[in-house]
């Protein structure tokens, strides 16, 4: 009975430690997991990175990326790399995702939640799978406090929306709307009741009559009617009192530590309003 | 005697609805608009939202129905009688598509930003290249079949080249729009593209003014009209730029809408004595009328975002075309 129990104890010891053994050749397939892979992983975990974090437009780690080779998501490219856990995200193609897991890889499953919540549970969990929970739980402080210092809660938030080309707007459950709320902001959106990342017409944006418009629309591309749309003469004679506010687009693509700066560009922006 | 009463009693009652039509069109929207008080707001001394958006968004996009509807409807009627072919329209001999293809050409590659008119005069050129195409492809006395089938090349090649094109571009919402150059919106236009839109659109009309009777003697035969005195190199020609001028200019702002040039002539045909003079004017109102009632339609329909409105036109237009080709089957086709 003891010698059992001893047994199934060293069984369950050894199947720990080889739980507990840091993976050493990590594919990310994504942006968003390449973003926060970079962030945690020492240099010598990363097998591959998505092509995406090397552009600069939209990734925060692109200098780091140049370090590592890229891949495409393509399933023959990732078993071509020899991983020993690989990053995915519910944006990863459901058929590379059932492919590689009958393959026998061991996955890593990102929430990509929109909430800071979200954000700092998926760190949290990809720092200990990692073996860097400690460079995890830094890099949640470092967000927690920027959030933080920036924080002086206005008691009548202001109201605001995001649009961009093609009219789409930030409704509930979307990056934009936790950031606006935590900048103190008030989501007109949100409030009218659109939920997600939804296109609205540009009547509709004139009935909320928003005191702020924030846009993230690609700067330095060509020409396209979306983009023309943001020119409308209706919308421009509603912002001729207070123009549209810029925040860069990458700040959107992926939840990750970067809400927290966006937070804080959005709340230079109130502050801005509030002197006028 | 009766058929000049009948014309007119015709188009009274096409303008009458018309006028009905485009003083919904201003009411109907996401929001329902209180007409009056947008109107006071209007010449009062503070601009509201109505008034900002009765001016700056219902008062254009109605309005462009109306001219890019009346462009389709007449030009419709104009290539049929022209080419003597009852499947004849900008959308199938390639005006359309061809429009699109210049449209969006000028607008994605930085040739719109160099000043307002170049793209419409993109959209002009693409619809003429397409169209002279399909009518050499076809010959001057082809027949039905030789037309559409060209049509369909050229239409397909046109297309493709749009899809293509709206890969490459650089702006990262190009490849969106593919939708919309293929199907047609009138969604978020703005005064802007009405002035875009309008200057083509009246040099084409007038080309067309009093083209009525060398087009009825078309019907009697190349040969009887050139007796008779019908010049008809230089209608050809005329015809031709103007169909270009008055689509091009529509299509740069719509995008392809569809079905329209073909439908509302043989709707009205029977309606005038099947006389092409007396087709033309009630063909331009019948397709004004369409369009704003289709631009409706898409408002009204409650699903998120909007549906293009060439949807809809296509819904309606597609299976008259069927029933058209059935009607036809066993005479010319």
């Amino acid at each position: 009975m003891q010698i059992k129990a001893i047994a199934a104890l060293l069984i369950l010891l050894s199947s720990l430690a080889t739980v507990a053994e840091p993976p050493q050749r990590v594919v990310s397939v994504n942006l968003c997991s390449d973003q926060l892979l970079l962030m945690l992983a020492d240099p010598q975990q990363v097998a591959s990175v998505s092509y995406l974090s090397r552009d600069p437009d939209s990734s925060f780690v692109a200098d780091q990326a140049a370090a590592f080779p890229l891949n495409h998501a393509r399933a023959e490219e990732i078993i071509r790399l020899k991983p020993d856990l690989i990053l995915v995200t519910p944006h990863t193609n459901p058929r590379l995702r059932t492919t590689l897991k009958k393959l026998g890889y061991p996955l890593h499953p990102l929430s990509l939640g929109h909430r800071f919540d979200d954000i700092v549970e998926d760190i949290r969990q990809l720092a200990t799978r990692l073996g860097q929970g400690s460079r995890g739980e830094s890099l949640i402080q470092q967000m927690q406090k920027r959030l933080q210092s920036e924080a002086e809660e206005p008691t009548h938030p202001p109201t605001a929306i995001f649009l961009q080309p093609r009219g789409y707007t930030s409704g509930s459950d979307t990056l934009q709307d936790e950031a606006l709320r935590l900048a103190g902001w008030h989501n007109l959106a949100a409030q009218q009741g659109v939920e997600g990342y939804t296109p609205v017409p540009l009547e509709q944006v004139l009935h909320w009559q928003p005191g702020t418009i924030f846009t993230s629309a690609y700067t330095g591309s060509g020409d396209s009617l979306a983009e023309r749309q943001l020119h409308h003469p209706a919308l421009q004679r509603l912002l001729a009192k207070h123009p549209m506010v810029e925040i860069p687009y990458k700040y959107w693509i992926c939840p990750g530590p970067m809400l927290a700066d966006a937070v804080a560009l959005l709340q230079q922006a109130r502050v801005r309003e509030r002197d006028r | 005697m009766i058929a000049a009463v009948r014309q007119h009693r015709l188009m009274l009652s096409l303008g009458g609805a018309i006028v009905i039509t485009a003083l919904l069109s201003l009411t109907i929207g996401s929001q329902p608009l209180p007409l009056m008080q947008a109107l006071q707001e209007s010449f009062g001394e503070k601009a509201g939202v109505y008034s900002l958006i009765l001016t700056e968004l219902r008062i254009p996009r109605t309005l462009i129905a109306l001219l890019a509807g009346a462009s389709l409807g007449l030009c419709g009627a104009v290539m049929q009688s022209l080419l003597r072919n009852p499947l004849a329209s900008p959308g199938l001999v390639g005006s359309a598509s061809g429009a699109a293809l210049g449209a969006v050409i000028t607008l994605y590659f930085g040739f719109a930003g160099l000043f307002a008119y170049a793209l419409p005069l993109g959209g002009m050129a693409g619809a003429l290249l397409a169209t002279l195409t399909v009518y050499l492809l076809a010959g001057r006395d082809g027949g039905t079949l030789t037309l559409i089938l060209a049509g369909v090349a050229v239409n397909a090649f046109a297309l493709a080249l749009v899809s293509l094109l709206l890969n490459l571009a650089p702006s990262p919402y190009a490849v969106q729009e593919i939708a919309l150059w293929m199907l047609g919106s009138l969604a978020n236009v703005s005064r802007n593209e009405l002035w875009i839109l309008l200057p083509g659109t009246i040099l084409g009309w007038l080309l067309i003014w009093r083209q009525g009777r060398p087009l009825d003697l078309l019907t009697l035969g190349e040969e009887t009209a050139s007796s008779m005195g019908a010049d008809l190199p230089n209608l050809r020609r005329r015809l031709f730029l103007a169909v270009a001028l008055a689509v091009g200019s529509a299509i740069s702002v719509t995008g392809a809408i569809g079905f329209i040039g073909l439908v509302v002539p043989h709707l009205l045909r029977p309606l005038v004595g099947y006389q092409p003079s007396r087709l033309l004017i009630p063909s331009a109102m019948g397709g004004a009328l369409l369009l704003m009632l289709a631009d409706m339609g898409v408002r009204l329909l409650p699903v998120q975002g909007e549906i293009k409105v060439g949807v809809v036109t296509s819904l309606i237009g597609a299976p008259f075309f069927l029933w058209l080709i059935l009607h036809h089957r066993g005479r010319d086709v």
